[in-house]
C-alpha cells in the first residue's frame, strides 16, 4: 500500500533514526557519490577522503534527529560532510598566518576562458591537486559559496588569511593553466 | 588620482574574475559525483545505532577498541557503573535506579530463596539489556566537541527511548570525551521518586560470577593517555596497578604512559563476599604515526623548500623508501637507506625541469606498521 508512496526526506530521516537498516542504506546510496566528490575535493588523498566520508556519514546518521525537514536531506548531509572535512583538516594542519598579498596576480580573460572549456572532471582534478594550504579556502569560497568572513570563523583564522589563501589558490591555478596551455 | 583609479579598476576586475572563477567551479563541481569504494558502507553501518540490536558493551579480555564505538560503550558502562556504585557504597538499595536495573534487582530479590549459589544469569543479562538500551539512545548523543552544544539544544526525539535512562545518561555523556567523567555527578543529582524506593535494604546482594577483565581505550591519538574500565563495574572494590605501580582505586582509571611500548596493566577486583579476582593485560601504547608529504619544492638555492623531505613534516614514523616518477611514469629518483630526500635532480644528479612529479613514500610507524602514501609534487625553480 505504501509502496507507491515516495517517502519525504523527513520520513526517511525518521526511519533512519529508528534504526531501519534498509532506509539507512537507501539514504546512503542516494547521496554517497556526491558526498565522495566533496570529500575528494577537501582531502589530500583518497584515503583521507574516505576517512572523512565515513566519519561524515556516521555523524549524519547519529544526528539525524536534528534534521528539521526544512530543506532537502541531501543538503543537510552535505553541510555535515563539509564540516567534517574542515574539522579533519583543521585537526591536521597548522594554519600559517601569512601577510596580506598586496598585488595579487589576476587571471586574465584567456585563463578564465581556458577554465570554462574544461570539463567537470578536469576541474575536479585541478582542485584535488591544489596544495592543501589553500585548497580548503578555495573549496569553501569558490564552490560552497561562503564569504571570507564566514570561512575565517569556521577555520579559526583571520579574514585576511582566508583572502590570502584564495589569492594563492588563484595564483596556483594560473600557473597550472600556463603549464597546461604550454603542453597542449 | 589617476593611480588611485587604476588601482580601483584593478581591484574590481580582480573581484569580477574571482566571481567568474567561482561560478565556473561552482557550476561544474557542486553537483559533481565520484565513484565510491563499495567497502565503505560496511564501516559506516557497523557504527550506526540499530533498532533492537542487543550488543553489549562488554568485550572479553582487555581489548583496545576503536574510537567510534568506544565512547558509546564506555558511556553505557559508566552509566551503570555509577548508578550501581552508589548503590554499593551507600549499602542500601538504589533510590533512583532506572527501570531495567530496578527490575533486575527485583528479580534478584525474588530469586534469592530459590537458588542462591548459582550464577544469576538474569541479573547479568538484565544489566546487559539496560546497557544496550543506553547505547541505542545515545547513538545520537555521543558527539564531537564542536557540535556538542547544538546537541544539547535539540531534544532527542529517539523513538527507541523507552528505558527512561536517556535523560540521566545524556547529561553525563553528551558533549564530548571529557564529559564522560561527569557521569558520577549526574547520578548525584538524580531525583528520587517515592515509588522507586523499595524496602529490604538489609538483604545482602546475591552472589554472582565476576572477573577482573577490563577494557582499555586510547583517549587521543597523539598522546599516550589511556582510559580503563572493568567489565564488572558493580563489585565492592577495585585496584589498578600499572607497570607495578598502584594507579588508582576507583572503578575506572586513566593513565598517561611516559613511554611508548608494551605496558602491564593489572586490575584486582574484590566482590561483596570478599572474593578477589585479578586480571593482567599487556597494553600496547604507541603514538599514531602520520606521514605528511610536501606538495611543492623550489630548489633554487634560497635554502627554502630545497628538498622533498618526508621526514621533516611527518610524525612518529621512520621513512623507508622514496620514489619519484615524472608525468610519463618514468622513475626519476629513488632513495633507500639513510638519506631519504629528493633535491629535484634526476638519477644522475642533473636538475629536472619544473613540472608536476609524483612521489611514492613508504614509512613505518613505531608499532612497525607500514604506512604508504603518494602525492603530487610540484617542482618549481
Amino acid at each position: 500500500m505504501t509502496l507507491n508512496v515516495q517517502m519525504t526526506d523527513l520520513e526517511l530521516a525518521h526511519a533512519c533514526i529508528e534504526g531501519r537498516k534498509d532506509t539507512q542504506k537507501k539514504v546512503y546510496a542516494q547521496h554517497a557519490r556526491l558526498m565522495m566528490s566533496i570529500c575528494l575535493r577537501y582531502a589530500r588523498n583518497r584515503q583521507e577522503a574516505e576517512d572523512i566520508f565515513q566519519d561524515g556519514f556516521i555523524k549524519a546518521f547519529e544526528r539525524m534527529n536534528q534534521y528539521s525537514g526544512s530543506g532537502p536531506l541531501g543538503g543537510w548531509i552535505r553541510m555535515i560532510m563539509v564540516n567534517t572535512a574542515i574539522n579533519h583538516i583543521r585537526a591536521n594542519q597548522k594554519w600559517k598566518h601569512t601577510e596580506d598579498i598586496e598585488a595579487a596576480e589576476k587571471l586574465d580573460g584567456e585563463d578564465v576562458g581556458a577554465l570554462e572549456n574544461m570539463s567537470a572532471g578536469e576541474l575536479m582534478d585541478l582542485v584535488q591537486r591544489m596544495p592543501t594550504g589553500y585548497k580548503t579556502v578555495f573549496n569553501l569560497f569558490a564552490i560552497e559559496g561562503f564569504a571570507h568572513k564566514e570561512i575565517a570563523e569556521q577555520l579559526g583564522v583571520t579574514e585576511n588569511t582566508s583572502k590570502t589563501q584564495f589569492f594563492k589558490a588563484r595564483r596556483w591555478l594560473k600557473k597550472q593553466l600556463e603549464t597546461i596551455s604550454r603542453t597542449a | 588620482m589617476a593611480e588611485e583609479t587604476t588601482r580601483n579598476n584593478f581591484k574590481n576586475s580582480v573581484k569580477n574574475t574571482d566571481q567568474h572563477i567561482s561560478e565556473i567551479f561552482s557550476n561544474k563541481l557542486s553537483g559533481f559525483e565520484s565513484d565510491v569504494n563499495p567497502n565503505l558502507w560496511a564501516g559506516i553501518e557497523s557504527a550506526l545505532p540499530q533498532a533492537g540490536a542487543g550488543t553489549t558493551a562488554a568485550v572479553t579480555g582487555a581489548k583496545i577498541l576503536t574510537a567510534k564505538t568506544i565512547w558509546i560503550a564506555a558511556a553505557s558502562v559508566l552509566a551503570i557503573a555509577t548508578s550501581v556504585y552508589f548503590f554499593v557504597t551507600n549499602g542500601e538499595l538504589p533510590t533512583t535506579q532506572s527501570k531495567p536495573v530496578q527490575e533486575a534487582l527485583e528479580s534478584n530479590l525474588a530469586k534469592k530463596d530459590e537458588e542462591v549459589s548459582t550464577v544469576n544469569q538474569a541479573d547479568i543479562s538484565s544489566h546487559s539489556n539496560s546497557s544496550s538500551a543506553i547505547e541505542e539512545n545515545n547513538g545520537s548523543l555521543v558527539s564531537t566537541p564542536e557540535t556538542g552544544k547544538a546537541q544539547n539544544e535539540n531534544p532527542s526525539v529517539s523513538p527507541a527511548n523507552d528505558a527512561g535512562i536517556v535523560d540521566h545518561s545524556s547529561d553525563g555523556v553528551s558533549g564530548s570525551k571529557p564529559g564522560i567523567n561527569d557521569g558520577k555527578k549526574t547520578s548525584d543529582e538524580q531525583v528520587t521518586t517515592p515509588d522507586m524506593i523499595r524496602g529490604g535494604s538489609q538483604l545482602p546482594p546475591p552472589p554472582r560470577a565476576f572477573n577482573a577483565e577490563f577494557n582499555a581505550i586510547q583517549v587521543n591519538e597523539d598522546d599516550l593517555k589511556f582510559f580503563f574500565f572493568p567489565q564488572f563495574p558493580e563489585e565492592q572494590s577495585y585496584q589498578w596497578e600499572i607497570d607495578g605501580q598502584l594507579s588508582g582505586t576507583d572503578i575506572t582509571t586513566s593513565f598517561t604512559f611516559a613511554e611508548e611500548g608494551t605496558h602491564e596493566v593489572k586490575l584486582i577486583v574484590l566482590n561483596h563476599r570478599g572474593e578477589s579476582k585479578t586480571f593482567t593485560s599487556e597494553i600496547e601504547a604507541y603514538l599514531e604515526g602520520e606521514l605528511v608529504l610536501q606538495t611543492i619544492i623550489t630548489p633554487n638555492g634560497d635554502d627554502k623548500n630545497s628538498f622533498f623531505n618526508p621526514a621533516a613534516l611527518s610524525k612518529n614514523v621512520a621513512i623507508e623508501s622514496l620514489r619519484i616518477v615524472d608525468a610519463n611514469n618514468q622513475l626519476v629518483h629513488e632513495s633507500t637507506g639513510a638519506l631519504l630526500n629528493w633535491d629535484g635532480t634526476d638519477r644522475f644528479g642533473e636538475p629536472l625541469p619544473p613540472a608536476t612529479y609524483f612521489a611514492d613514500v613508504s614509512a613505518r610507524d613505531h608499532r612497525g606498521k607500514v604506512i604508504r602514501k603518494q602525492e603530487f609534487v610540484t617542482l618549481r625553480r
